[in-house]
């Protein structure tokens, strides 16, 4: 299924604000390297604006910070054209979703505690995971808990047989992420895949 | 049972349907054997529907007419006359329904796109329009010598064109990645050569002269090659009829070696002096479809590679004259890769870009030419694929410093005069900077130019409101700025 017609199926308010959901299954199956990836796709692969919104508590983009340097507030900085902020409340989230934004990339993380409403609210879903055996059950069991609501795996990688099962028995679309060393750098292989399954962009 | 046109109304939501339709056509005998698939087209008095039928489970078209009396009898006189037509480039007629003041016809469904689809997406060299121009005059030669019929309304939305492996005849560029198979549809303004035309129902851009004179004329095989001639202009200008007519010498001279001289003889106004016969022209067409290989490309692969263009201010029109070159470019040079790509300013033109279909390596496609926006970084292209790359470098002036010589600077400038001269003779190096003046009178730049004592690298950016669309003046003067000519 393309993820358009996902969108427009999740679609429940007339906001024009593309909220994109990434969450993780397990730690280190790649939820914050797809979260920039896509940020740098809607920001400059197709000029919008975007912001990439760390709704967890793993820090990583204030330790990015730390390596790009020269930058005064951690926990909202811009790079590369694509905005940058760190958030622990709701209502900071809310500010972003009614803000000056085109798209809202939400970086959940592996927490589902506190994130799944938020996920619910978004116009794309995407859950990351991986096929190793050691990893397979947790991507099983969070498909299995967000059975009621549309969402897309989204894998690097992977057991191509273990993802078709996957698909098959929780209806779900997948996107076969392309391995990119740097998220901020993507290819233009990588540029027209993301379009593909996307879709056009709604540019205001 | 719902006939079609219930359907229609019900389950394709297409409710503007005028009152003088009439009476509505209870189309049972077709409900019980045909599905209707979905509506394909449609016009005033006609709609044409894709249908499946039910036990055979293949696509046939169905064309239901319900204008009146006379439309009627130029379907059924379309019918009539295709029913003897036996080639693969024309659909076969299955069955013919009347009722009342309606009638459908169930022809052959040809899978496909059609010619204007095409030339909309991709990018045909010389040699492959001539070799879609054999295909077409083959299903003429068979309609003017075998069935003595004039098609008189030859144009892109009538020919349909799918992509076929090498197994069969009336292939396109066998030898080239993409093998196309030609098909021509809509035979309801044919006539029996000799036949006296009463009324005329051709479009106006591909019509001939003749099919618009007072006197009634007689249909003769020269109709359909003035058509051709225009189809095949339509192909070499990349899908553009607007302003064709000032444009269409310029392409005929750039084209001089190839196809150019076949488009000016099968245009010519006074019918004595087209091609005799469709065979004639086609013979003339396999020649350059032989040909080794496009001698223009053979030529000009020394001439201009890489073209830098800056304005010497924001809004004099550099992005606008960007486009408007690259895609003139396209059109001068078919088959070969144009790319516009735009340095410096990521906002300028990702809405225009985006309006076209994106590539692998990056780029929109959109009207022939390649465009591609400044990523900021955050995209990895390469332009190496392209064979001419139009640089917008916006108000930044570029460095051209140790540039070869298949490498062109443009300025772009409006009224600012004293600005533009320096900023021209900043940018003297290796290569010679052309100035394009936007914005203004012919006179005020006829002064400008006076002053400045130096006319030939001067030229004046003439007034284009689409920068797809053709303009003589434009082409004239980026022929010279470029210096094309020597790549002949």
């Amino acid at each position: 299924m393309k993820l358009w017609n996902l969108r427009k199926r999740n679609k429940c308010n007339t906001s024009s604000v593309i909220k994109v959901g990434v969450m993780g299954s397990a730690r280190g199956v790649g939820t914050t390297h797809l979260a920039v990836m896509l940020a740098n796709y809607y920001a400059n692969g197709c000029g919008m604006k975007t912001c990439v919104v760390e709704f967890n508590d793993h820090k990583d983009y204030m330790r990015m910070c730390d390596v790009i340097g020269g930058i005064a507030d951690r926990r909202h900085f811009t790079y590369k054209c694509i905005d940058f902020h760190v958030c622990d409340s709701g209502n900071a989230m809310a500010d972003y979703m009614s803000g000056e934004y085109e798209v809202v990339i939400i970086d959940m993380a592996n927490d589902k505690s506190n994130t799944l409403e938020e996920l619910k609210r978004c116009d794309i879903r995407l859950v990351t995971g991986a096929t190793d055996v050691w990893k397979v059950g947790r991507l099983e069991k969070l498909l299995s808990e967000l059975e009621d609501m549309s969402v897309c795996m989204a894998v690097c990688g992977g057991n191509t047989k273990e993802l078709r099962r996957l698909q098959k028995m929780y209806k779900v679309g997948l996107l076969e992420v392309p391995a990119e060393p740097d998220p901020l750098v993507i290819q233009s292989e990588t540029l027209y895949k993301f379009r593909c399954f996307l879709g056009n962009v709604d540019r205001q | 049972m719902k006939n079609i046109l219930t359907y229609d109304r019900k389950c394709i939501n297409i409710v503007n349907e005028p009152q003088y339709y009439g009476e509505e056509v209870y189309l049972e005998t077709f409900e019980r054997r045909y599905e209707v698939i979905r509506l394909i087209a449609q016009t005033r008095h006609s709609k044409v529907y894709l249908v499946k039928h039910r036990q055979l489970e293949v696509y046939r078209i169905a064309k239901v007419v319900s204008g009146g009396s006379a439309d009627c009898e130029r379907a059924l006189k379309e019918a009539n006359t295709i029913k003897e037509f036996k080639h693969p480039g024309i659909p076969l007629v299955y069955d013919v329904e009347v009722s009342g003041d309606s009638i459908c016809i169930i022809e052959e469904y040809i899978a496909g796109k059609s010619l204007a689809e095409l030339i909309a997406n991709e990018n045909l060299t010389v040699k492959q329009i001539a070799h879609m121009g054999v295909c077409i005059c083959e299903i003429l030669e068979y309609l003017h010598d075998c069935v003595g019929v004039i098609h008189m309304d030859i144009k892109p939305a009538n020919i349909m064109v799918r992509n076929k492996s090498a197994k069969k005849h009336n292939l396109i560029g066998s030898n080239h990645k993409n093998e196309y198979e030609v098909c021509l549809i809509d035979f309801d303004s044919s006539g029996y050569t000799g036949e006296v035309v009463e009324e005329n129902f051709s479009t106006a851009e591909y019509a001939a002269p003749e099919q618009f004179s007072q006197d009634r004329q007689v249909s003769s095989a020269r109709t359909d090659i003035y058509s051709m001639g225009m189809l095949l202009l339509y192909m070499l200008n990349g899908g553009h009829m607007q302003s064709l007519a000032e444009s269409t010498e310029t392409l005929c001279q750039l084209h001089s070696d190839t196809i150019g001289p076949i488009i000016r003889r099968c245009i010519r106004h006074n019918r004595i002096q087209r091609f005799k016969s469709i065979k004639e022209l086609k013979q003339a067409l396999s020649v350059v479809a032989k040909s080794k290989d496009d001698s223009r490309k053979q030529n000009n692969t020394c001439a201009v590679r890489d073209i830098y263009v800056y304005g010497t201010g924001h809004g004099v029109g550099t992005t606008h004259f960007s486009l408007c070159l690259a895609a003139f470019l396209h059109r001068c040079y078919r088959g070969r890769k144009v790319l516009y790509r735009r340095c410096n300013d990521r906002e300028d033109v990702f809405a225009e870009a985006c309006k076209g279909r994106l590539s692998e390596q990056g780029a929109y496609m959109r009207h022939g030419i390649y465009i591609m926006p400044d990523y900021g970084g955050g995209v990895d292209c390469d332009v190496s694929g392209y064979d001419i790359v139009v640089y917008d470098y916006g108000v930044e002036r570029p460095d051209v410093d140790g540039v070869d010589e298949s490498v062109r600077c443009i300025c772009v400038d409006t009224c600012g005069y004293r600005k533009k001269k320096q900023a021209a003779s900043e940018c003297l190096g290796l290569t010679e900077v052309a100035t394009f003046v936007n914005h203004i009178s012919g006179k005020r730049f006829y002064e400008l130019v006076k002053r400045a004592g130096n006319v030939r690298r001067f030229y004046r950016m003439p007034c284009i409101y689409e920068w797809n669309e053709t303009n003589r003046l434009f082409e004239e003067a980026v022929i010279e700025a470029l210096e094309l000519k020597k790549a002949k």
